[in-house]
């Protein structure tokens, strides 16, 4: 059996500099090596689905002939050199066949030194090729709780294994590894009028806790059934983290400076340019990504073949306390036209900071309110006011006085986390959350919020 | 598993891509030719090699059954820049112990393709343990050495870049001439995918699909709100099934401009007043609500319950009181499956288990009549086929992007009206109503029952007449009093081709064949909201 473990750092440089060394136009180029293994298995209707395995390396790259650019990737390395110098050759083709007239490439700075990586990212060599064996365990053990609460069930277990690198002809390199874990699970009463989830995904396989989450998915489950209506309007809301991760999730690629001067984002100012140094949020709303972020943290570089950039990820404050303190332009040069120092980004993640009240304390402190565990189905509206609409899911509840007194039907609101985190009542604790597969790396607290907007019902359980 | 193995495996591979230059037609019809031809390289892979290697090493193993795609996938995107992508998987399906297993890979050496079919089979086995209702498929037409291609006039791999660049230049300045227009912008993407199919039922083809893809978009300011842009995309009337000369027929200098002239009548948008409003549908909205709102609720994966972990449900179900009962729409409508159509995103010549597909009915006259379904999913419904006097059968709407195939959106058309309806007829009588042209942005809850619609390109109707645009207008509706409230379908002279899904490639987009329509009242709201 072949090895299934991501490329070395070794064996990455190598590879890379054999693409290198298959281009006539090296001087100005970029390689991307990356590999990755997956693993999942599927549950539905308490039984065992399906499962899949898979992946492989690839490299991408792109080249610059004058006023000509190209980019080209394969996932052919094991077909090995021949389909890997064809594939250089044809894009190189295409390239040189460009009319490059009109065509314009933005300034690139020179690149830094590559930064250390997040060891935090790493758990375990082996996720990515987890046997079946190991992916079914909590899966049965899932399935005969949910069995034994007379509940049914869907769930899966996923586990990937990923490296990157990037390579230029004058010796920069980059690497990095990561791992990927995420459980989750939906448990529905039979008669199909109460539904609960709950989901984790991390880089540390040993923290994920199956047996917890199946209990909190099938006590949501249990507490969910016959709920009644209540008016939509505006509401109180006591969000979990996940509930907050949704709306934080929409603002992870918001923070470029070029579409906010250009009117495209919630940080163009009316009339004009941006609002750098204005109060956009609430003053306990502070935003940032970090790569070393022990919790939220992500490779510090990305090589983009299509933009012919790779990028260099620092430690970035977005937002502190309200404030809109930077946002990202491609060059030092823009960056300090607008007065900042320049930082790359937005990066596919987000941290919102939390503060000190814990999930009991807000509700306690609701006259009368609504409590949402999760939000489903969102769809954005607006990119410059990231208004938004989607639907309560798996867990929503009335609160009064101080109490969750009664399961209610779902709800949809129309909202945007431009407005939601500007009426904040209290911030808990930050944690990672899972906000959907293939979303970005999200640290989000819970939330009371008030006003915030439901303007119709569902009868979807 | 719905989510691609695409999705979770790396970046660069999000979007299954392919194909190379060079001849269209296989000579050899199990030996790929691609860009390697060009440039005097031998075949990339023998994929009949790596699908009986493989189907051979998972019965060895003890798998009852096992099926093998092959993919050779050439993307190539033409712009100010090129990109060109290439990619070479195989995906290995076993039953074994009555439960599936899945693993793909991309390496062809024997001892790879060996062990990924024993890896499939020992999955397989391991995950029996966690079920309790064996896998059945319903049986698939015989199939040796099947061979379809896309009907190509010219091979768009082989057309000079800067003829190209030429092509949606001129469109570009043809919009850009248009007094007002901020922006025009054209490019252009090509997608070809070899696929070959072997399963140990003996059934063994290929396949050459080629799709084009070019996207549009043109933007001026809107005159009430400074930093405001009104923006359209033809996308949705370009992307077809075909070679070079579905760009090269397009007029989409033409195109662009008359697009552009629509911008600049759009540029004074009023903000929507909240309240009731009827609704008439173009072609293309209407297309889009049908798919997000109905054609989707009948993915029979929804309907079962596989999915209340991602999606949710179908208010479709369960199919006992579903098919041939439950109205979902207004009489007016039949909706049809259509993987034959010529020219058709989805248009194969075998699903991706290898079955043939064939053009059924979804709904007629409003009430459901089947489901989106493969090989596993049909074997639950044949009492409604035999009832109908139907073998029981998959129609052929399985899809793997990658992973395991499952049942998707098939191109599909809305039966037009016998009378020669058109959009003007379907507004004249509207007292209060807005019309909808273009694409619109649609999400269902995880019920497939409140709905949410929201369109650029809205005018208002009133005594009749079109009277001007509106902006920030949002629809919201509860999915079955909605669709039982269309009152009205356009005719044939109405009947328009709309391009639907994304990402831009082939298996994730599909062709519809709409027509206009015209619904009661309906909640309009308004997305303004600034603060």
């Amino acid at each position: 059996m072949p090895p299934l473990s991501v490329m070395s750092r070794e064996d990455s440089l190598a590879l890379g500099q054999r693409v290198l060394g298959y281009m006539s136009a090296p001087d100005d180029a970029r390689v991307g090596i990356s590999s990755g293994y997956y693993s999942e298995t599927e549950f539905a209707l308490n039984q065992v689905q399906d499962g899949a395995d898979g992946g492989g390396p690839g490299i991408s790259f792109d080249e610059r002939f004058g006023q000509k650019f190209g980019w080209g990737e394969t996932d052919e390395v094991p077909l090995g050199e021949t389909a890997l110098r064809a594939v250089v050759a044809r894009t190189e083709a295409l390239a040189r066949a460009l009319d490059g007239r009109g065509a314009t490439f933005p300034a690139r700075d020179p690149l830094r030194p590559p930064a250390e990586a997040n060891a935090a990212l790493w758990s375990d060599a082996t996720v990515g090729e987890m046997p079946p064996e190991r992916r079914l365990a909590p899966i049965l053990s899932s399935m005969n709780a949910l069995e034994r609460a007379g509940l049914t069930g869907a769930g899966r277990i996923f586990a990937g294994t990923y490296q990157d690198a990037a390579l230029t002809k004058d010796g920069h390199f980059e690497y990095g590894r990561y791992t990927r874990y995420q459980y989750s699970l939906t448990a529905r009463t039979k008669d199909g009028t109460g539904s609960g989830w709950a989901g984790w995904t991390g880089e540390d396989v040993s923290k994920a806790d199956p047996q917890a989450l199946t209990e909190r998915a099938s006590d949501l489950a249990l507490r969910t059934r016959n709920p009644v209506a209540v008016e939509p309007g505006r509401y109180t809301v006591v969000m979990t983290a996940e509930a907050v991760g949704a709306l934080v999730s929409s603002l992870a690629s918001m923070f470029d400076g070029s579409r906010a001067d250009s009117g495209l984002s919630p940080f163009s100012r009316p009339g004009g340019g941006n609002k750098l140094g204005l109060k956009v949020f609430d003053e306990q709303v502070t935003l940032s990504i970090d790569p070393m972020d022990p919790e939220g943290g992500f490779l510090p570089f990305q090589y983009v073949a299509p933009a012919g950039r790779i990028l260099q990820y620092r430690p970035v404050t977005w937002v502190e306390r309200g404030n809109l303190k930077t946002l990202s332009y491609p060059t030092q040069a823009q960056a300090a036209a607008h007065g900042l120092e320049s930082v790359v980004g937005p990066v596919n993640a987000l941290r919102m900071a939390g503060g000190s009240t814990t999930i009991d304390e807000m509700i306690a402190s609701t006259t009368r309110g609504i409590y949402v565990t999760r939000f489903s189905s969102i769809m954005l509206i607006s990119q410059r006011t990231l208004f938004q609409t989607g639907v309560t899911r798996d867990g929503t509840f009335l609160i009064e006085h101080g109490k969750i007194t009664k399961p209610i039907k779902n709800m949809r609101f129309e909202d945007s986390p431009m407005f939601a985190f500007n009426n904040l009542i209290a911030l808990g604790p930050a944690r990672r959350v899972y906000v959907g597969d293939g979303s970005p790396v999200i640290v989000a607290p819970c939330a009371t919020v008030r006003d915030f907007a439901f303007t119709s019902l569902t009868d979807a359980v | 598993v719905r989510v691609s193995a695409a999705d979770t495996r790396r970046e660069f591979l999000k979007l299954a891509s392919a194909a190379a230059a060079g001849l269209l037609l296989p000579r050899d019809r199990w030996l790929f030719r691609d860009g390697r031809a060009a440039f005097g390289e031998p075949p990339l892979i023998d994929a009949r090699a790596i699908a009986h290697q493989a189907l051979d090493a998972a019965q060895a193993a003890g798998a009852t059954f096992a099926d093998v795609r092959v993919d050779l996938d050439v993307w190539q995107g033409v712009g100010s820049s090129i990109g060109y992508q290439e990619t070479v998987n195989y995906g290995v399906r076993v039953l074994a112990n009555g439960q599936w297993g899945f693993v793909e890979g991309r390496d062809p050496a024997p001892e790879a393709i060996v062990s990924i079919a024993q890896r499939a089979v020992q999955q397989a086995r391991v995950n029996s343990a966690g079920r309790k209702t064996p896998v059945s498929l319903v049986p698939v037409p015989m199939v040796r050495d099947g061979h379809f291609v896309t009907p190509v006039v010219v091979d768009p791999f082989s057309v000079p870049v800067a003829e190209q660049q030429e092509l949606l230049e001129s469109a570009e300045n043809a919009a850009r001439a248009v007094a007002g227009i901020r922006s025009a912008n054209a490019t252009v993407g090509y997608q070809r995918i070899d696929r070959t199919f072997a399963s140990t039922d003996g059934i063994s083809m290929t396949q050459t699909l080629t799709g084009a893809f070019p996207q549009t978009l043109i933007a001026a300011p809107d005159a009430t709100d400074p930093v405001e842009v009104v923006t359209r995309a033809l996308d949705t009337e370009l992307w077809a099934g075909g070679g070079y000369e579905v760009l090269r027929d397009a007029r989409l200098p033409e195109r662009m401009r008359r697009s552009a002239e629509e911008v600049m009548r759009a540029t004074h948008p009023r903000s929507v007043d909240v309240g009731r409003y009827e609704l008439v549908a173009d072609a293309t909205a209407m297309a889009a609500l049908v798919e997000r709102s109905l054609v989707a609720a009948l993915d029979m994966d929804l309907v079962l319950g596989k999915r209340v972990n991602y999606d949710g449900t179908s208010f479709a179900a369960p199919p006992e009181q579903t098919l041939g009962i439950m109205p979902i729409a207004s009489p007016v409508l039949t909706l049809r499956a259509d993987r034959s159509l010529a020219g058709g995103l989805m248009t194969v010549g075998w699903d991706d288990e290898g079955v043939r597909p064939d053009d059924f009915p979804l709904i007629e006259h409003g009430i459901v009549s089947d489901y989106l379904t493969g090989r596993e999913d049909a074997a639950g419904l044949g009492w409604w086929y035999t009832k109908r006097g139907q073998a029981t059968r998959s129609h052929g709407c399985a899809v793997s992007w990658g992973g395991h195939p499952f049942p998707f959106i098939p191109n599909f058309s809305i039966d037009q009206s016998t009378a020669d309806t058109s959009v003007d007829d379907l507004i004249k009588d509207v007292k209060k109503g807005v019309y909808l042209s273009g694409y619109v942005g649609v999400s269902a809850d995880f019920g497939m029952l409140n709905v949410y619609a929201r369109s650029d390109a809205v005018q208002e109707i009133r005594n009749g007449k079109l009277v001007g645009y509106l902006k920030n207008v949002g629809l919201q509706f509860q999915a079955k009093t909605f669709w039982k409230g269309l009152i009205a379908l356009g005719g044939a002279r109405s009947r328009q081709r709309v391009a639907l899904g994304n990402p831009a490639r082939l298996l994730y987009t599909y062709t519809v064949r709409s027509v206009p329509a015209r619904f009661r009242e309906v909640n309009v709201v308004n997305t303004g909201r600034t603060q």
